[in-house]
């Protein structure tokens, strides 16, 4: 489902390169729920954005269901990402000047969906919203606004979903609260989860564990 | 559902949110200045013009020695004009034995085309009564005090020649009273039917022969291009343009004021824009990132936002025309009792401008922000400060430059006004760049002492240096456009009050004797009448320049080409001269070459420099005037430069004292008759019954009253432009309220009071604005310059209180507008306000 190969990141810096991953190689099948640890800097979101398909390697190779997204340009990388993923984000991202229901029905807009609302409408029901579908973002609470991010991420039924610290902006019980939603969904409509995050309780619930530090992969475990 | 559908849903919910309030703002208020600024002026220009036509009666005149040929009338109808017939000539009006000379106009029924006359039935004490048409055959319409010359009222016949014609009503004025050759004496109104009958016209009668026509500018082309060949020397098409230089001057420059300052609202509009979009771009980053992380290519982001900003566009327009028609139209409501004329209907024209502005202003100002918006990168969503494109300003700058010539030369259609305005606003970004380099440089820094709001301050545009830039740069733009249309409106009405200052002398005494000199100057310091002084008049033939018949430069005879420059020179430019001499310079008169001559230097001549230069005249030359049969060779010893628009005699050749005693000499004068004291010329005919008196207080009047029209219109577009550049400076402060209104918010977390806030964004707006000013002073003084020198012929001079009110109108400005701005915000708690700007 995700492949990376020799995933290399660097960037000049006044001190000369800097390695930000160097030679990351696994592969992430279908279903699988998987974690990215790490400690702050050891390129945990730089791993996700080129898994995404949200920045470009230095070198390496990443394929996405099948198609190598490093040789495409930024535009058919969209397409891809349009395809095959959705994301929850730590900063929920969500447009201030859309409603909820107009957040959730974006991804199906962008992919040119008949009746995104009827879909959007089901997410929202599904994640615990349905009175809220009219409220704007900053009339919702933080873990409003992420259960809303994770109502469009699954709207956009993409087969890979992707999240950035989901609770990093969350306090703890809310934090829980959104994690139970995002497994339980991830289970229910059997998608591939691939979330950062540097809480050990969400990384234990993956089904794996890969361990970043200082850019480089140390450790890749499978979790019972 | 394609890409633009989606747009403009997305649009829809955008502006539910707020986000587009602004730029659509900017936008309406670019088209409203142009079409409110484009609908007034083209209202006025064409109301000033049609009562300026009154002066003719008409819109061009053919004006003719020798009688018109029948078929010339039928070439104006042909080409679809409406023409009048009037003649113009002097002759003795009998009541009994009394006889006057008086100035006839013999009109037919279709006279005046443009214009009213205004008739009285008995004395002074009755209505006026307005009509369109002249007297009809066997009547007669006098001015009033050919009744008590001639000891007649109203009712009772006056013969002129053989036809004997009923007075039936006193003229109290007509249209084209300032342009009447033959105003010596009381005027009498006749039909023209009745000429054959008073057989008063007989071969070498001196008369004058006007053909009269009306209609659109288009035909009215046409016919001076077909009438072109067919004119004799003698012979020649005017429009009012050039049987009233002065006035012409004056319009002139009131529409190039009237230009320039729509020009600068179209900068105003492209500046308000740029600023729009620039902030709409900027608070759209994390938008497109989000949208690119969803899916979204490049190419539905760009084609998103363009019907995004196609359609704000049309809302503009059409919002901004709807604006601007309601302005233009309070805005001549307000001066409508000005205005004799009916005014025009509004053409489509001004409206199309508008939308041109506003589509141009787009592609020029807000498209380059557009394109910047599709590079954003997805990974924005990620990392903010890894999303931001890198901008290409040099292109931008282009852009935006290239937009700014084309619109400004779309609305002006002038090259000048294109050149000094960009020029100016070049200027002024080169000056505005080194200035804050200078100020960055030299500022002092902030240090240990944070707490002091000026420190503060500094430190705050230090730490937005290219913001600070960019809105000094503004604020430097708005501020000059708004100084250097005060500066120029000033010096066009102290111009125009100049030109016909209180008690201009608006009669003119032409034909004295030698012998009645005395009396007449003894009548008029009796009266308590000043008078320009009594100057001897010898006309003679101008024969030749050192030795040689004289060769003119140009010919310019007979033109029916409009010129700018002294029509009146044009005009007097015969070999016929009018010579005077005196002792002294004339008052106004100014030697540019050689020298006036000292006491006791017969032989000696001073020319007019236009006229010498026409004739290639230069100092030390020999000149030859004749007269019958006598001629004098006078050395031309003096150039000098007249002020033509003052209403006094001026005249072309000046001899020395000696020079001329071998011609016979007549005298004239001019003075100012007040109001209501017509009497006088009747007691002053009796006392000098050979003098001729031109009464020229009908046309002063009219030329009074078309200047404070303009003068009005110049204000009121001074007021538009000023309450665009309020909003233009408004929008501009607001772009840059929420990094301050962040940092305000983080500081008062940190337990920074609000005095000290409020103390430190009042000076960081001082200092923002004082500097604007400053700069925007020394550019108005410059641009004054060049506008002043070359666009309205006027005299350049240096303005020192605009350096004083600058650096004062722009602090004063930004801290109201920015105090405004901020203040709700700076109550606001800080969590919101954090919160807000985030989210």
């Amino acid at each position: 489902m995700i492949s990376s190969q020799h995933l290399t990141k660097s960037v000049p810096s006044h001190e000369g390169v800097l390695h930000i991953l160097s030679e990351v190689s696994f592969e992430i099948s279908q279903g699988e729920s998987v974690a990215i640890v790490g400690a702050s800097g050891s390129g945990k979101t730089t791993l996700l954005s080129l898994l995404a398909g949200l920045d470009t390697p230095t070198s390496g190779t990443v394929h996405l269901n099948g198609t190598e997204i490093t040789t495409l340009d930024e535009d058919q990388r969209a397409a891809v990402r349009a395809d095959t993923v959705g994301f929850v984000f730590q900063s929920f991202q969500l447009l201030p000047s859309l409603t909820a229901l107009e957040n959730v029905m974006l991804p199906a807009e962008l992919k040119r969906v008949q009746q995104p609302s009827q879909l959007a409408h089901h997410y929202l029901q599904r994640v615990g919203l349905a009175d809220r579908v009219s409220h704007y973002p900053r009339q919702l609470s933080g873990g409003e606004q992420q259960r809303v991010a994770i109502a469009r991420a699954f709207a956009s039924d993409a087969p890979i979903l992707f999240a950035d610290e989901p609770t990093g902006n969350l306090d703890t019980r809310t934090g829980a609260n959104v994690i139970d939603l995002l497994f339980e969904l991830n289970q229910e409509q059997g998608r591939t989860l691939v979330l950062v995050t540097h809480e050990q309780r969400l990384a234990d619930r993956c089904a794996r564990v890969l361990e970043l530090s200082a850019g480089a992969l140390v450790s890749d475990q499978r979790q019972s | 559902m394609s890409r633009f559908m989606l747009g403009l849903r997305l649009l829809a919910r955008d502006w539910r949110g707020g986000e587009l309030g602004l730029l659509l703002a900017a936008l309406t208020v670019a088209v409203t200045i142009v079409v409110s600024i484009a609908l007034f002026v083209e209202r006025i220009q064409v109301a000033i013009l049609a009562e300026s036509s009154q002066f003719l009666a008409a819109d061009r005149l053919l004006r003719s020695n020798t009688p018109i040929p029948d078929d010339w009338f039928a070439i104006a109808k042909e080409e679809g004009l409406e023409h009048a017939h009037v003649m113009h000539f002097p002759t003795m009006a009998f009541a009994g034995d009394e006889l006057q000379l008086v100035a006839v106009k013999a009109a037919d029924q279709a006279y005046p085309l443009l214009g009213e006359l205004e008739l009285k039935q008995r004395g002074a004490a009755d209505a006026i009564q307005k009509v369109r048409q002249g007297p009809p055959p066997g009547e007669v319409w006098v001015a009033p005090r050919l009744l008590s010359l001639l000891d007649l009222s109203v009712g009772e016949t006056l013969s002129i020649g053989e036809a004997q014609l009923q007075i039936s009503a006193l003229v109290v004025r007509e249209p084209d009273a300032g342009f009447s050759v033959f105003s010596f004496g009381p005027r009498v109104l006749m039909n023209v039917a009745d000429i054959p009958r008073s057989a008063v016209i007989q071969p070498g009668s001196r008369v004058q022969h006007n053909l009269l026509v009306t209609g659109s500018q288009a035909k009215l082309q046409r016919w001076a291009d077909s009438m072109e060949d067919k004119l004799q020397a003698e012979q020649s098409i005017l429009g009012v343009r050039d049987s009233q230089p002065r006035l012409a001057r004056s319009i002139n420059r009131a529409e190039r004021f009237l230009l320039l300052a729509g020009s600068m609202g179209v900068v105003l509009a492209g500046v308000a824009i740029a600023i729009a979009s620039r902030r709409y771009t900027e608070r759209h980053y994390d938008y497109v990132g989000i949208l690119k992380s969803l899916g979204a290519s490049s190419r539905t982001v760009l084609t998103m936002y363009l019907s995004h900003l196609l359609l704000l566009c049309f809302c503009g327009v059409v919002l901004g025309s709807a604006l601007g028609w309601l302005l233009h139209d309070i805005a001549i409501n307000s001066i409508r009792s000005l205005l004799l004329v009916d005014l025009p209907p509004v053409g489509p024209s001004a409206i199309g401008l508008g939308a041109v502005t506003a589509f141009i202003s787009f592609f020029a100002f807000a498209c380059p922000a557009l394109l910047h918006l599709q590079k954003v990168a997805p990974m924005r969503v990620l990392r903010r400060d890894l999303g931001t494109p890198d901008f290409n300003s040099q292109f931008v700058l282009w852009l935006g430059i290239v937009g700014l010539l084309t619109l400004i030369y779309i609305y002006s259609g002038s090259f000048q006004i294109t050149l000094f305005l960009t020029l100016g606003v070049g200027a002024i970004a080169a000056l505005v760049l080194f200035m804050t380099w200078l100020m960055l440089r030299s500022a002092p820094k902030p240090g240990s002492r944070a707490a002091e709001p000026m420190r503060l301050a500094i430190a705050g545009i230090r730490r937005r240096a290219r913001h600070s830039a960019l809105q000094v740069f503004v604020f430097t733009v708005v501020l000059l456009l708004v100084l250097v249309l005060l500066l120029a409106r000033n010096s066009l009405l102290q111009e125009w009050r100049m030109q016909i200052p209180e008690n201009t002398p608006n009669h003119f005494v032409l034909n004295i004797a030698p012998a009645d000199v005395q009396p007449l100057s003894d009548l008029l310091d009796g009266a308590g009448y000043d008078h320009a002084g009594i100057y001897p008049m010898v006309r003679a033939s101008f024969t030749a320049h050192n030795g040689r018949p004289p060769e003119r430069r140009s010919s310019e005879a007979g033109s029916v080409q409009r010129s700018d420059q002294s029509e009146d020179a044009q005009r007097n430019n015969t070999r016929q001269v009018q010579l005077t001499w005196a002792a002294e310079l004339p008052e106004d008169n100014e030697i540019i070459a050689g020298q006036w001559w000292t006491a006791d230097q017969p032989g000696l001549l001073s020319l007019e420099q236009e006229f010498a230069e026409r004739y290639g005249i230069g100092v030390g030359d020999t000149v030859t005037f004749t007269l019958v049969d006598v001629s004098v060779d006078l050395e031309v010893s003096s150039l000098r430069q007249l002020d033509w628009e003052r209403m006094r005699p001026n005249f072309f050749a000046i001899a020395s004292p000696g020079s001329l005693q071998n011609f016979d000499a007549i005298y004239m004068t001019s003075f100012h008759l007040p109001q209501g004291n017509k009497e006088f010329l009747n007691s002053l005919i009796r006392t000098v019954p050979t003098v001729s008196i031109i009464e020229m207080d009908r046309m002063i009047e009219q030329v009074t009253r078309i200047i404070d029209q303009v003068s009005s219109a110049v204000e009121l577009v001074l007021g538009l432009i000023l309450i665009a550049a309020v909003i233009v400076l408004f929008a501009s402060i607001q772009t840059s309220m929420d990094e301050r209104i962040r940092e305000s918010a983080i500081l008062k977390t940190l337990g920074a009071r609000m005095s000290l806030l409020r103390k430190t964004m009042f000076y960081e707006f001082l200092l923002l604005g004082a500097l604007a000013g400053g700069l925007a002073a020394i550019g108005a003084e410059l641009i004054i310059g060049l506008i002043q020198t070359r666009l309205l012929e006027l005299s350049f001079e240096l303005h020192w209180w605009v350096f004083l009110l600058g650096p004062a109108l722009g602090a004063v400005s930004v801290v109201l507008l920015g105090s405004l701005i901020s203040a709700s915000s700076l109550k606001a708690p800080p969590a919101q306000v954090l919160r807000e700007l985030s989210a």
